[in-house]
């Protein structure tokens, strides 16, 4: 099975919304549960998977936006679609304000509805893929010995090899060893690159 | 209560002061008008002393002036005549010059040598205007003597000074409580005596004075009247009456103090009536919002994703395309179904007016059965066993108000049922039409039962409707068939309510009881029809 077919959940406890619904989605070939029970979804849903969350607001037990903070509150990170029969502008801001990234209301017009899906699994893609970079550019960034360290963050700040050399007391020479050792490193070939993806982390890490 | 008692004592200060001021203004304006009374009639006093005081002089010089050159003596002694004449005069004497002063037809003393030193006094004025002298005063007799030299005689008289304050215009009946005397160096004679009344009453004032020397030369009197005046004489029916008025704008406030606060009290229900009654008919529109929003949306999702199934000109997934297209309208059209069903409910509950249908013979058994095949699917869908136990005889009723009734009963003891455990528990049963179809049958849970039982009582048919779903919560219970009261998210809460005015225009009821053994059962109870016998 392909991971990366999107999956889009669902919740609604109405057997034929949610029957409709996963119907319509399903014609644009992706991937769909159905989810009649609020705490069932929260309970199993798989969160590693790339998709979207489609989520009725009136519900028994649970309702959508609470689903919504506990959603948030958990660290989830599937763009949210909240979905009212009777939306209110208050419901509208609350849905928002907990991270909703779009509130449809009741009955949904197919064109809007799957829009939104696909941004939403555009933009989870979009999130997943920054993290993992992130997380790898970290991992190499551990790698880095305490002097290439150093001379990494004086690169980000836009020094020369000349004034990096004066800086840290050592040779041009030997700053442009650490240079080359950077670039291997961290699997950067030009300067641009490096600056783009490691400033951040440099900043993070603290200037020596 | 707190909040009420504040402004009470705070108004009744202002009543007390209020009386308290009002009386001090009476009372100052009495005595103001009280005091220019008492100094025009110590004027008028004054002016009665002065005349009477000046008349003594003319009399003296009348007396000088007959006894003058060319009057014969013992021509008639006219001292003897002047008591009768002038009451005021107690004696009065005459003294020829070079001879002692005669004495008095009363016999009385003559002070020889006072009248010789006041004579003396007297003719040391100018000859022209000769006036008279205070030749003695006797305060314990209220009596003066006054002289005048002359010649060839010199007269004196003997005045009683009480008499001078009965002359015409005299402003104060005896009695009256006012203190008059006349003072001439150490000397105060008493006119008018209010002794009576002490002089400072309550030791606050002597009351209004009035001091004044008389007009006279001759009897220069200082006239002193005192008005003893004091609380006894304040106008307290006034006073009284002010007060009383305080004491009645003190109710007439505080009367107006608690119509006010009933006002507000009643305009605060009302609003919350008001309020009350738009949350519910917010209520009743989220409701009915949702309601028909649900199949509306299931509908249009349907539909449309038939169409992009339809749509797709993909040769290899055409079958399973068309495949899911009917489903998808076949979906639509069940949920167009459901809707209209919403809108039709509805309008049964929004027009309760329409004419009852007459009653006739009804099998309740046979509607029971019938809907219980009208609901296999869905009962197989939801793995629900319904049993039909017993036989009645018919029932005097309406067979599609009963039909309506056991509908809503069997639905909402499948609502039950669908509801896993204690999530549930409490659900109200509700109007059917929300249907819930749970994906997986909570395992190893209790079979999932509704059993309807036909029986006959008497002169009534009952069909029990029994489920072993989580039951009623005992809050919700006294409140089931209240209108719009649901406990189901998205309940409208009209079902039950339905049920039981349909039940009641066929002279029959609903009722709600738990089974011992848990669940919950709804009892239809309707007048069997005349003339069967018994269960058939």
């Amino acid at each position: 099975m392909t991971p990366i077919t999107p999956l889009i959940h669902v919740v609604d406890d109405d057997a034929a919304v949610r029957e409709a619904l996963a119907l319509l989605i399903g014609t644009v070939g992706l991937r769909v549960a159905a989810w009649p029970h609020p705490q069932e979804f929260l309970d199993r849903f798989e969160r590693e998977a790339i998709g979207a969350i489609v989520l009725d607001v009136r519900m028994p037990g649970l309702s959508g936006l609470t689903v919504l903070d506990q959603l948030r509150a958990a660290g989830v990170d599937q763009p949210v679609i909240v979905l009212t029969g009777h939306g209110t502008v208050e419901m509208c801001r609350r849905a928002f304000k907990s991270g909703a990234a779009e509130f449809l209301e009741k009955p949904v017009d197919d064109e809007q509805l799957l829009e939104a899906v696909h941004n939403a699994v555009r933009a989870h893609v979009l999130t997943r893929q920054r993290d993992a970079a992130g997380r790898e550019a970290r991992e190499r960034y551990a790698t880095l010995s305490a002097r290439e360290r150093e001379v990494l963050a004086l690169v980000v700040a836009g020094l020369t090899n000349k004034e990096i050399g004066r800086a840290l007391a050592v040779s041009p020479r030997t700053v442009e060893t650490h240079r080359a050792h950077l670039s291997e490193k961290l699997r950067v070939p030009t300067l641009a690159q490096m600056i783009r993806q490691y400033a951040a982390l440099v900043d993070e890490a603290g200037t020596p | 209560m707190r909040a009420l008692r504040e402004p009470r004592s705070r108004d009744l200060w202002i009543a007390v002061l209020a009386a308290i001021a009002g009386a001090t203004l009476i009372v100052r304006a009495d005595i103001a008008s009280r005091r220019a009374a008492f100094q025009a009639e110590a004027r008028t006093a004054h002016r009665v002393l002065s005349q009477a005081t000046s008349r003594l002089d003319a009399v003296l010089g009348t007396l000088v002036l007959v006894a003058g050159p060319g009057a014969r003596a013992g021509e008639g002694d006219a001292t003897a005549r002047l008591p009768a004449l002038y009451p005021q005069v107690l004696a009065a004497w005459r003294r020829e010059a070079g001879q002692p002063w005669s004495s008095s037809p009363g016999g009385e003393t003559v002070p020889s040598a006072a009248l010789a030193a006041a004579e003396a006094r007297s003719a040391a004025t100018p000859a022209g205007r000769r006036e008279a002298a205070l030749a003695l005063v006797e305060a314990g007799r209220a009596a003066y003597t006054l002289v005048q030299a002359g010649s060839p005689a010199s007269f004196a008289l003997r005045v009683d000074a009480r008499r001078l304050a009965e002359a015409e215009g005299w402003p104060w009946p005896a009695g009256a409580p006012v203190h008059v005397t006349l003072a001439h160096g150490g000397d105060v004679i008493v006119l008018q005596d209010a002794a009576a009344s002490p002089s400072r009453p309550f030791g606050l004032t002597q009351g209004f004075t009035f001091t004044k020397t008389l007009a006279s030369p001759s009897q220069p009197f200082a006239m002193r009247a005192q008005r003893i005046a004091g609380p006894s004489e304040w106008p307290w029916s006034l006073i009284a009456a002010w007060a009383a008025a305080c004491a009645a704008g003190l109710v007439a406030a505080r009367r107006w103090q608690a119509a006010r606060a009933d006002r507000l009290r009643a305009e605060e229900l009302a609003r919350l009536a008001n309020t009350a009654r738009l949350n519910t008919l917010g209520e009743l529109a989220a409701g009915i919002a949702h309601e028909l929003n649900q199949p509306l949306t299931a509908t249009l999702a349907g539909t449309q994703a038939a169409l992009r199934l339809l749509r797709e000109t993909e040769p290899a997934d055409a079958a399973q395309n068309t495949a899911g297209a009917v489903r998808a309208l076949e979906l639509a059209g069940a949920q167009a179904r459901r809707a209209a069903d919403v809108v039709a409910r509805l309008r049964r509950l929004l027009q309760p007016g329409s004419p009852p249908t007459p009653p006739v013979a009804t099998d309740v058994a046979a509607i029971a059965r019938r809907l219980a095949a009208l609901l296999a699917p869905e009962l197989e869908q939801r793995r629900i066993d319904l049993r039909i136990e017993g036989e009645a005889s018919p029932a005097r009723a309406d067979p599609v108000a009963v039909e309506q009734i056991l509908h809503n009963l069997l639905t909402n003891a499948m609502q039950a049922l669908d509801a896993p455990g204690s999530r549930h528990a409490g659900d109200a049963r509700d109007a059917p039409g929300a249907r819930r179809t749970p994906e997986v049958p909570a395992p190893g849970a209790s079979p999932r039962r509704i059993t309807v039982r036909l029986a006959r009582d008497g002169a009534r048919v009952r069909c029990a409707v029994r489920d072993n779903g989580p039951g009623v919560a005992p809050e919700s219970a006294a409140r089931l068939f209240e209108p719009f009261f649901s406990t189901r998210v998205g309940g409208l809460g009209l079902g039950l309510p339905l049920c039981q005015t349909l039940a009641l225009a066929m002279d029959g009821r609903v009722d709600w009881q738990a089974p011992a053994e848990g669940g919950a059962e709804f009892v239809l109870d309707l007048p069997a029809a005349a003339g069967a016998t018994g269960p058939t």
